[in-house]
This record gives C-alpha cells, sequence and structure tokens, in this order.
C-alpha cells in the first residue's frame, strides 16, 4: 500500500455544508474503491499567492489516504467534477506502509489533534470578523475591502472598467 | 557585463585560442568565480566571511514541504525565483527536493509564480 496525499483548494464562499458534502463524496469514492482512509485536515482559509477564478483567498484541505494507485484518477475526477473546487495536487508520500493499522491510529491522532485546532482557528477567525463588522459600523476608518464582493462577472467588470 | 566585456569583438581576432576558452565557459562558471572573487576580495577588505551552511543539513528535523509556506519564502526571492545554491548555500542534496517544493507551491498559489504574491 502506497500513501497519498491530496490537497485541494475549495473556494473560500462556501458554506459549512457545502465543505462536509465535499469531504462526505471524497470518502464515498475512496470507500467504494476499496482505499483506506487516514485523514482529511483542515487547513483553513488562506491568501491565495495569485488570483485563481479571480479568488484571492482559498480553503485549503488536505486529505491523506492509502491506496495501491487506482483511487487516485478517480479522486482527482471527482475533485474535478466539483466546481467549487479551485486546484488540486496529489502526492505520493510513501511508497510502500507496512503496518496499515499503526498509520490508522497514527493518522486519527493527528486527525483529531488538527480538527480540534481548526476548529480553534475558525472560532477566531468568526470574532476577528465580528470585531471588523463591528469596526465598521462605528463608522471607523474603512477596513480593506473584501476579496470578492459579487459572484456575477458583469458587476465586477463594471468596476474594473 | 563585465565578463563578457573583455571577450569584445577585437579582442578575439588577435586571440583566438583565448577566445575558444572563454566560450566553452558556461555561464555558471562564470558566475561562480566571480563570487569567488567577491570572497577574496571580502576577505582581503578585512570583513569577516561568513560560511555559508546548508539550513536543512544544519537541521536535519527541519523537512522540506510543500505546505510550509513560510521557510520556503526563505528560499524565493521577491520577485518569486529560486534563490540559487550558490547564494542561500543550500547543498545539492537538499536543494534539489526544495525545488520541487517550491513548483508544487507554486501550483497551489502558496507561492506566486511571479510577482510578490502578497
Amino acid at each position: 500500500m502506497r500513501e497519498f496525499e491530496t490537497t485541494f483548494i475549495v473556494q473560500p464562499e462556501i458554506s459549512d455544508e457545502g465543505l462536509q458534502a465535499i469531504r462526505a463524496r471524497l470518502d464515498g469514492v475512496l470507500e467504494r474503491h476499496g482505499a483506506v482512509r487516514l485523514m482529511c485536515d483542515d487547513l483553513g482559509r488562506k491568501r491565495l499567492a495569485y488570483e485563481i477564478r479571480r479568488f484571492q483567498k482559498g480553503h485549503y484541505l488536505e486529505l491523506h489516504y492509502l491506496d495501491g494507485g487506482p483511487v487516485v484518477p478517480e479522486i482527482e475526477r471527482a475533485l474535478r467534477l466539483d466546481d467549487s473546487v479551485l486546484r488540486f495536487l496529489t502526492v505520493q508520500v510513501s511508497r510502500h506502509v507496512e503496518d496499515i493499522e499503526k498509520r490508522k491510529a497514527e493518522a486519527a491522532a493527528l486527525e483529531e489533534e488538527r480538527a480540534r485546532k481548526a476548529a480553534e482557528r475558525a472560532a477566531r477567525e468568526v470574532e476577528e470578523e465580528a470585531a471588523r463588522a463591528a469596526q465598521e459600523a462605528r463608522g471607523d476608518e474603512p477596513p480593506r475591502e473584501p476579496d470578492r464582493e459579487d459572484d456575477s462577472d458583469s458587476a465586477d467588470a463594471d468596476e474594473e472598467e | 557585463m563585465s565578463g563578457m566585456g573583455m571577450g569584445g569583438p577585437g579582442y578575439d581576432r588577435d586571440h583566438d585560442r583565448d577566445h575558444d576558452r572563454e566560450d566553452s565557459q558556461s555561464v555558471k562558471s562564470r558566475l561562480r568565480a566571480r563570487a569567488r572573487k567577491k570572497a577574496r576580495r571580502q576577505k582581503k577588505k578585512g570583513g569577516f566571511l561568513r560560511r555559508k551552511v546548508c539550513r536543512y543539513c544544519a537541521d536535519p528535523a527541519l523537512p522540506i514541504d510543500y505546505k510550509d509556506q513560510k521557510t520556503l519564502r526563505l528560499f524565493v526571492s521577491e520577485t518569486g525565483k529560486m534563490i540559487p545554491r550558490r547564494i542561500s548555500g543550500n547543498c545539492a542534496r537538499h536543494q534539489r527536493p526544495l525545488a520541487i517544493a517550491i513548483k508544487r507551491a507554486r501550483l497551489l498559489a502558496m507561492l506566486p509564480f511571479t510577482g510578490q504574491g502578497l
């Protein structure tokens, strides 16, 4: 069994349910093809180094799994079909994993820890967002403009012209 | 560039053999020679020359990870280009995977292909 790691970027304005749906779909793909799911880590919203489809931020996720290889194209196909996925990259982490159960346990522990951190980070982000909104409401100096105000392309084009 | 200036057309016609030798010298070796020269000059001036050490050799625990934006940024110029070994001091063994990691990070928009990216 080889270990693979697929990192992918989801568009930043996605709802929590949408994110969960993507995760569930990928888990389904893994299960259908008999791969061992190790963990799915939420790396949070990060600023992109360059715009992708006019988004300046992206929600990064990282999926680890064990398989002989045939699931990789399936996973990538699922990601490609999803409109809210901006980018993905699959990397082979390890050529051969001997003790699957042990690796599984390690990954599960790590996932739990990372999930906790992600939750903390999410809470912090919400707090910051609220603070910024409050500041804006008070009529202070307007903070940096939001990443993307509108989904419709026509509105964006009007602004830029 | 100063290195090229020496091999001007008039110079070459008079010294055919010199011309051949200069041509066979690669751009990289010329750059390296210049770096050596600079180091020598600095030494002479009494300035201390810090020996460059590969960061990854100095700390074997430091993993080369394409998701580690902060560390990768150290090895990329302001314009997003990879910094050559000759400048960063990395050893060949670590520069190779590092280059791959930088390219992967670019694909995932963690590093810019060009420009500042922030």
